[in-house]
């Protein structure tokens, strides 16, 4: 992971991007800005030429036709030209914003996994995410928009030279009425900015019910619950909510709206007043018509360019975020240490290690110290909130502990390469998430160099094998139906079992397991236990559960609660202590005790 | 799907929400209408004059008439689109509305229909990322707008000769032509490209969503999906390509005949004034005519374009809104007490399958009696609790309760006795109390309390900021507390609780619990169900011997049916193999 710290400017960003990704832009703008610079000449000239024709000396109707084609062929030419290279160029910014997509992605993939966990982060970096998010705002906004710039700076210089020469006054109210009216839009938008806060509160919250209310797993609780009416009642005072708040932006826009509505008046007045004014000085009517003409074009095209602008300005401090993102340095520094061969178990200890998750205010743990020699089989078990996950994660290197160290094999895990890291461990976690790959990309969680007879044998490890042969695809069957209407969806069990079987592809030196039975049946969990033989072997292994029937084919149980770890040894051993663990065990085999006794 | 109908449909459902919506609309058009109009005619007696006598208090007239034109058009115009823009938001949030009610009205098994569940995915889509419904609106007034408008053109330029107006109709119909062909290719494109693009969004999801990064990290799992991503990207970046490519050239096209248009109508109007039949302001007023007419055509022309790609993606949101609404339940009964509950020969499989889930079943559930039922994931334990909540109608079988076919009783007398926690229960971002009592008002706070103390919650609540008034969730708003999973689970359990019903259906509710956590549940829940029914749904073989007696599923069908005592001693027996395999681990050897 490169870390310099670049700060570029995003409007450098955004032409840096297009050097390096697809030059021909340039030349496409180029020629765009050429073209749209000559187009309009043909619509102000036509009127004059024409009209000079007709009261000049002995006009026929040949001459009308040469004009008329004359014309027809220049300005049509350039009038397709026009159109066809903005179509042209389109999709291009559509690419360049592909990329910037590409890079957040691999971003997101790539930074510290603690900043995943915080709302936080996402929530400041909301708009950020949303500027690559559509072919109208943000990025590929700003291109459309930069795209098209070039050529109204240039039209409207020329026309304003134009029109200035005939009269600097038409000018100067056309410029006062162009300028009231951006800074009127300018205005508006900020004053919408410094109600953002208040309107994403209203926004937030009208989503909610949109979200909740079309939510397909809330349906049951609505109906039996009878909360339709509630909801819709509910949405109905959120749209007002937010209507409300909409309201007083939209209000302001009106009322500042009034001052161009002056400047309008100002413009008009001089257009047309000193044109005519200039017509009884002998100006002939057919410059009269071109100069209204011209005027139009010229206030159309500074109204574009004060859009383009406003536009440009408004997306760039989304657009800044996002840049501000990928630039930012999310990554802690690693160390140069590479995984521990693989057939070579880990020793693990953590030592006087004190974790909070940020922004939160209780320690997870406090001064906690726990050391797993190579090879143990230990099961970590306590009440919920206890830490049970936090341990892993800690582990892990997903999150670094506050203070205190972590060691594998005698080297603080921060020595280790995060990626070198990741690889000495083989999780299975509660909540197994199928994506919509085949089943041998699950499973090897990769589309190269997957090895199938190792995806074969950990299936038949598994005893998913059998189930999996009888699909017409095999281990290439597409799983979630979302990718391939074919694609097959996996219960519970065959879940785990999958998850269990990508553990057991990847290999590692240390397997966790952590709460992998919670929603299985009987049976099902009983497999999984005596999966977690063939899945350890001599591998040091750490088995997480509140279920303490687990803990029978662990060597070692340590029992942690909110604050650490507060009893350890083997299972005798703490039955015959009489404490917490023993509590517990006797509280759930309570009435399998008196359920068996009753048999 | 028919354009036609999915228009209807949009058309009448946004009438529904804001008839004065379409007035405005029309409004709208009107005045843009009359801007063009009379700044195509009011410089003809500008130049008129200019051209003719030149009297200066009629050049002052003509020149504040354009002016004030302007001036009054634009504040007409900046004073309805300041009511659209509100009107706009207000009715596009409606229609999510009713999209929402439409969710929350049709039978039920549509909910669980994977097929049902992508159609709202699709419409959702729509919806968000292409607003589908205010450009739907925003093209329909430039096409209103723009069809005033010509019609308001040709009845100037009929002034003049119909034969300008039936060669500009001619060309007219040569954008017609380009535009079906277009249109055509346009609506194939977009079938196409809406799958690709929301497949694409899946895979770009899964990297925003936090659940599945742990993996993704330890498995080393992100090659994976920048290949995934990016080749989505290469997919969909060429097909744009090829898309725009071909538009390009029609808009092009396009624009060649807006240029014939103004061409000719110069040249036209122009030899009309060689006849000395016009003068000079007249051929300004009809070829500005012609100009405003071809370029309205334009515009009309985009916005048709618009409206058709809109409603190619609208189609699955027109499709869900056509489903019909839970049928008004058939039975007129009031269900005052739950005393008892029979299956007789009740066979189902989920819509569209063929696998029978419940195979023939019969059996009864006696007034007070606490059932527990007991079977291996998928043997459809959930399913017979969907039927009794009348979520589901059995394919074959009757279903009763007081020995009266449930569908015969009315529909909220009937739900309202009975309460349920599912498997996968939801709470929402009201208060902790509203989730209890599911009512904003009219609530016995003391028996609020009273069920907090049961479920053992209560020291939770208390130390929150505004206790029983703290909202759950952090969604709706920041204010919100999270609760974790256990938690959540118990306040679903006072929910089911609170609720005045005579049967308490709990399918799984402890999973998320701790040992100590689900072991007060258990012994409580006795207690707190009371002389009402019960039916509980576990995999903890534990629980079932607090039950009267315990209904066991195996692959559809009744196994057995009986007390913990009995099932124990056949050995051979579905529920001894569960009961022993949990209860083998908890041998207290001290």
């Amino acid at each position: 992971m490169a870390k310099k710290e670049k700060k570029k400017a995003p409007l450098i960003h955004l032409l840096d991007c297009i050097r390096l990704n697809d030059k021909t832009i340039f030349i496409l703008c180029l020629i765009y800005t050429l073209v749209s610079l000559i187009e309009p000449i043909f619509p102000i000239a036509l009127p004059k030429v024409m009209i000079d024709y007709l009261t000049g000396t002995s006009p026929n109707n040949r001459g009308i036709v040469w004009i008329a084609l004359g014309f027809f062929i220049f300005y049509g030419l350039f009038s397709f030209l026009k159109h066809w290279l903005n179509y042209y160029s389109y999709p291009r910014m559509l690419k360049l914003r592909m990329t910037y997509i590409s890079k957040q992605i691999d971003k997101l993939l790539n930074m510290d996994y603690k900043y995943m966990e915080s709302a936080k982060f996402f929530d400041e970096r909301e708009l950020a995410f949303a500027s690559t998010n559509s072919n109208e705002n943000g990025v590929e906004g700003i291109y459309h928009k930069l795209y098209e710039l070039p050529q109204l700076v240039l039209t409207i210089l020329v026309l304003s030279v134009f029109i200035g020469l005939a009269s600097p006054f038409i000018l100067i109210a056309l410029i006062i009425n162009i300028a009231i009216t951006s800074w009127v839009a300018i205005a508006v938008n900020k004053y919408e900015y410094k109600k953002k806060e208040q309107l994403s509160k209203h926004s937030r919250r009208v989503n909610y019910y949109a979200k909740t209310a079309k939510d397909f797993s809330y349906g049951k609780d609505v109906r039996l619950y009878d909360l339709k009416e509630r909801i819709l009642d509910n949405f109905n005072t959120e749209i007002k909510g937010y209507i409300g708040a909409f309201k007083l932006i939209k209000n302001r826009e009106y009322a500042l709206g009034f001052l161009s509505l002056l400047t309008l008046l100002l413009s008009d007045i001089c257009t047309y007043g000193i044109l005519t004014y200039l017509v009884i000085k002998g100006m002939p009517i057919a410059d009269f018509s071109m100069y209204i003409i011209a005027t139009s074009t010229l206030s159309i095209k500074m109204t574009n360019l004060s859009e383009n602008i406003t536009y440009i300005m408004r997306e760039y401090m989304y657009v800044k975020d996002l840049f501000k993102f990928l630039d930012e340095n999310l990554v802690e520094d690693d160390g140069e240490r590479l995984a521990v061969p693989g057939d070579i178990p880990l020793e693990v200890e953590f030592s006087h290690v004190t974790f909070k998750y940020p922004d939160t205010d209780n320690n997870i743990f406090e001064d906690f110290s726990l050391k797993i020699p190579a090879g143990q089989k230990l099961a970590l078990v306590g009440i919920n909130g206890a830490g049970k996950t936090t341990f892993v994660k800690l582990l892990t290197g997903l999150f670094t502990p506050d203070s205190g160290r972590i060691l594998i094999n005698g080297h603080d895990i921060r020595e280790y390469k995060k990626s070198e890291l990741y690889k000495m461990f083989a999780v299975v976690f509660q909540d197994v998430n199928i994506l919509a790959y085949t089943i041998a990309e699950n499973i090897a969680c990769s589309q190269d160099n997957i090895d199938y007879d190792k995806v074969n044998s950990v299936l038949k490890q598994v005893g998913l094998y059998d189930k999996i042969q009888g699909l017409p695809k095999g281990v290439n069957t597409m799983l979630l139906k979302i990718i391939d209407e074919e694609g097959t969806v996996l219960s519970g069990g065959e879940s785990q079992k999958l998850a269990i079987a990508r553990a057991l592809y990847k290999g590692g030196n240390c397997v966790i397991m952590d709460e992998p039975t919670a929603a299985l049946d009987a049976l099902a969990e009983q497999e999984i236990y005596e999966e977690f033989d063939a899945l350890t072997k001599t591998k040091t292994s750490i088995y997480i559960s509140h279920r303490l029937a687990s803990t029978k084919f662990c060597d070692v149980i340590a029992m942690i609660d909110g604050t650490g770890l507060i009893e350890y040894g083997s299972h005798d051993e703490l039955m015959k202590l009489g404490g917490e663990y023993y509590k517990m065990f006797i509280t759930q085999g309570k009435y399998y005790q008196e359920g068996g006794a009753l048999a | 799907m028919k354009n036609k109908i999915k228009i209807k449909m949009v058309m009448k459902l946004v009438w529904s929400i804001s008839p004065s919506y379409f007035f405005m609309l029309i409004f709208n058009s009107l005045i843009f209408t009359g801007q063009i109009l009379l700044n195509v005619i009011l410089p003809k007696y500008l130049i008129d004059e200019l051209t003719g006598n030149r009297d200066y208090n009629m050049l002052i007239f003509w020149v504040v008439a354009i002016v004030a034109n302007n001036l009054i058009f634009s504040f007409l115009k900046k004073s309805l689109k300041r009511l659209l823009d509100i009107k706009d938001k207000e009715v596009m949030w409606q229609v999510e509305r009713e999209f929402a009610k439409k969710v929350m009205s049709v039978e039920y098994w549509h909910l669980e229909d994977p097929y049902y569940l992508d159609l709202k995915e699709r419409a959702s889509f729509a919806m968000q990322n292409q607003s589908a419904i205010s450009n739907l609106i925003a093209n329909t007034i430039t096409l209103l707008n723009q069809i005033f408008a010509v019609i308001g053109l040709i009845a100037i330029m009929l002034q003049l000769s119909w034969v300008l107006v039936v060669t500009l109709l001619v060309t007219v119909f040569l954008i017609i032509v380009i535009q079906v062909n277009n249109m055509g290719y346009q609506q194939k494109f977009f079938s196409e490209i809406i799958p690709v693009n929301r497949k694409y969004g899946y895979y770009i999801n899964l990297v925003y969503d936090k659940i599945y990064h742990k993996d993704f990290r330890l498995f080393d799992m992100s090659k994976m999906l920048v290949q995934t991503t990016d080749s989505y990207n290469k997919e969909i970046s060429t097909w744009f390509c090829k898309f725009f490519k071909r538009l390009g050239i029609s808009m092009g096209l396009f624009q060649v005949i807006v240029v014939l248009q103004t061409v000719f109508a110069y040249g036209f109007v122009g030899s009309q004034t060689l006849k000395g039949s016009i003068g000079i302001g007249d051929l300004t007023m009809y070829v500005s005519s012609a100009i405003n007419f071809s370029s309205s055509i334009i515009s009309a022309g985009y916005a048709l374009v618009g409206i058709f790609q809109i409603l190619g993606y609208l189609e699955p949101f027109v499709e869900l809104m056509s489903v019909s609404d839970e049928a008004e339940c058939t039975g007129s009964m009031i269900l005052e007490n739950v005393d008892s509950i029979r299956f007789e020969n009740v066979t189902f499989s989920y819509p569209k399958t063929d696998k029978k889930v419940l195979d023939n079943i019969s059996f009864e559930i006696r007034k007070g009696e606490k059932v527990s039922i007991v079977g291996l994931n998928g043997a459809g334990k959930s399913t017979v609790v969907k039927l009794i909540c009348r979520l589901y109608q059995p394919d074959s079988g009757t279903i009763y309760i007081n020995d009266t076919d449930i569908f015969e009783y009315e529909h909220k007398s009937y739900l309202s006795r009975i309460a349920a926690v599912f498997q996968d229960y939801k709470l929402f971002n009201f208060s902790i109390q509203e989730n209890i009592t599911c009512k904003p008002v009219g609530i016995d706070n003391d028996r609020v309390d009273k069920i907090l103390d049961e479920v053992e919650i209560t020291d939770k609540v208390k130390s929150l900021p505004k206790g029983i008034n703290t909202l759950f969730g952090k969604e709706y708003d920041e204010e919100g507390v999270e609760f974790s999973g256990g938690q959540s689970q118990k306040i679903a359990i006072a929910r089911a609780l609170y609720k005045d019903a005579s049967l308490v259906i709990l399918d799984e509710p402890t999973s998320a619990l701790d040992p100590m956590a689900e072991a007060e549940i258990y012994e409580n829940f006795n207690n707190m169900v009371g002389n009402k029914t019960a039916i509980y749904i576990s995999h903890r073989m534990s629980s079932s011997v607090f039950c009267d007696r315990i209904l066991v599923i195996n692959k559809g069908i009744v196994e057995a049916y009986d007390t913990h005592k009995k099932l124990m001693e056949n050995t051979e027996g579905l529920y001894y193999k569960l009961f022993i395999s949990q209860a083998s681990n908890y041998n207290i050897n001290v």
